[in-house]
């Protein structure tokens, strides 16, 4: 079967509430192998509770969710699935953890509960931290850690198992936009290799178009599809604000890049 | 000086104190990192209402503060739960009601204050010999599980969302670590006293956390403080007569600050550092 064809996300008519206080409705997309979902859309939207939802934090007021074929409540493969949370802004910089057992804690998805680590773990630890650039910061405590590199931790946590798909809350907020160009080149880089990403990220102006979907949400699901027909959806500035104008003009200036039609 | 060590009943309280202080030591990491170090705190309060419903009845009043003081600490669970309200507040409620039974019913029933008195301080140098093995075997039990679960625990006091992608059963380890502070508090409560099984669980992970770069290095450093503390605090009040739970508290404390200063003469500098790049 080819890469593009294996579903590994299908939601259908997704709403949760909070206290009976409806905070997303309607929510129906579905990605495979390869995609790059941008999740976009207003303050207090529902995109971290959409994702939360998706990964089962929070459980749905209604709607089905399908991991990889398979129904959220009875899907048991959590090591096709990584998620780096929005992290940064609630971290404990007191918490007494290495580099390395944060990192090897991203094992746990593929482990039985009582299995033990062995010296094959440490080498996909230093591998990992490799793929991020940071192993020779393994032994240092996280507290110590700048953003950047506690980002970088989180993800490498988060690829040691090789997900198929791969979650991002804001990775980048807080950090340095060097950081951020770098860090995004790693997802990037692993999207080629066929990941699927589901990325929420506020700050469009630093984005590219390498994304070739987009879910638009304010509640209700506004937009999904590819990204160039968010950018022929003339008449939804309504809806869209800014966030048109912004994506689909670096879209334009993407393809003159590229030589793209 | 090592005379001390020949007598029996030194020999069983250190035993005790040295397998329930790494059992409050360890489990006291993952409270205090999880923002539930006032668990044991508050617990010591239901045991005591506990103590009291036992000894109204004339009966019993281990097993009642036991069934009392693990159904108070689910409660805990269940506040936060259903009525989506903060760890230390539903601590607190749980708590205030908990020795608020525990005062009324002394009250009513009048005589057995004394007896009361003995399960809130304790007294590790007259323990007898069941209640040294029952005290020993649910130490080992609580430090053992904590053991073999050691990773999934981990990963849930590091962040119980990301835990639960994947596929770590967070809920069903809230609860697990609501019976066993029950357990450790009752246990350690006929042993070393209500107040001191409170501080176990709070002073040696505590004074870890200001040394240790690891994890693992945490519970390793948490458990020695613990003994340290309990070895020092029974040879110190043994032979300055001095009572037993509180020395042990007092050199945990002396620990602490120890702990701090090396933190802050030798650890703190290398803190902070800034962006360099990814291989800074």
């Amino acid at each position: 079967m080819p890469i593009k064809e294996t579903a590994v996300l299908d939601v259908k008519n997704l709403a949760f509430s909070y206290n009976h206080w409806p905070v997303i409705e309607d929510i129906t997309f579905s990605l495979v192998l390869g995609d790059y979902l941008w999740v976009i859309g207003p303050n207090g939207s529902g995109k971290t509770t959409l994702v939360k939802n998706i990964l089962g934090i929070l459980s749905p007021k209604s709607g089905t969710i399908r991991l990889f074929g398979k129904d959220l409540r009875a899907f048991d493969r959590w090591n096709r699935i990584a998620y780096v949370p929005q992290k940064i802004a609630f971290f404990d910089p007191y918490f007494p953890a290495s580099v390395r057992e944060v990192c090897a804690m991203g094992l746990l998805s593929e482990r039985d509960r009582l299995s033990r680590f062995g010296a094959d773990d440490d080498t996909r630890v230093d591998e990992a931290l490799d793929r991020v650039g940071i192993r020779k910061i393994r032994d240092r405590r996280i507290g110590e850690l700048s953003g950047g590199q506690l980002q970088r931790v989180l993800l490498a946590k988060a690829l040691i198992t090789n997900p198929q798909l791969l979650f991002l809350d804001e990775p980048t907020a807080a950090v340095e936009p060097s950081v951020r160009e770098d860090f995004f080149a790693i997802v990037d880089d692993l999207n080629a290799r066929g990941t699927a990403i589901v990325l929420i990220n506020h700050d469009i102006a630093g984005m590219h178009i390498h994304n070739n979907k987009i879910l638009y949400i304010n509640r209700r699901q506004v937009f999904f599809g590819e990204g160039k027909q968010f950018c022929l959806a003339q008449d939804m500035s309504d809806y869209f604000g800014s966030y048109q104008h912004v994506i689909c003009h670096q879209h334009t200036d993407d393809e003159h890049d590229t030589g793209g039609n | 000086m090592l005379e001390l060590f020949t007598y029996g009943f030194i020999q069983r309280a250190i035993l005790t104190g040295i397998f329930v202080g790494t059992a409050c030591a360890v489990l006291g990491v993952f409270l205090v990192l999880r923002r539930y170090a006032l668990i044991g705190h508050g617990l010591t309060h239901v045991a005591f209402g506990g103590v009291a419903v036992g000894l109204l009845f004339g009966r019993q009043p281990f097993w009642a503060a036991l069934i009392v003081t693990l159904l108070s600490s689910f409660g805990i669970l269940k506040l936060q739960e259903r009525m989506k309200i903060y760890a230390d507040v539903a601590i607190g409620i749980v708590s205030a009601v908990g020795m608020a039974v525990g005062i009324v019913i002394a009250s009513i029933a009048g005589g057995f204050n004394v007896d009361l008195m003995s399960y809130l301080f304790g007294s590790i140098l007259t323990i007898g010999m069941s209640e040294f093995i029952v005290s020993i075997v649910i130490s080992c039990i609580v430090i053992v599980f904590i053991l073999l679960f050691y990773h999934d625990l981990f990963a849930m006091t590091f962040d119980e969302e990301s835990a639960r992608t994947m596929g770590i059963k967070v809920d069903r380890y809230n609860y697990f670590f609501a019976a066993v502070s029950a357990f450790v508090v009752v246990v350690g409560m006929r042993v070393v006293g209500l107040l001191l099984v409170a501080a176990l669980m709070i002073l040696p992970a505590t004074t870890s956390l200001q040394v240790s770069r690891t994890f693992r290095g945490s519970l390793i450093i948490s458990a020695l403080a613990a003994i340290i503390s309990v070895v020092v605090g029974i040879v110190i009040s043994f032979w300055l007569d001095l009572p037993s739970g509180g020395t042990i508290v007092l050199v945990n404390f002396a620990l602490f600050i120890l702990a701090f200063w090396i933190k802050k003469l030798f650890l703190e500098k290398g803190d902070a550092a800034p962006d360099l790049g990814p291989n800074s």
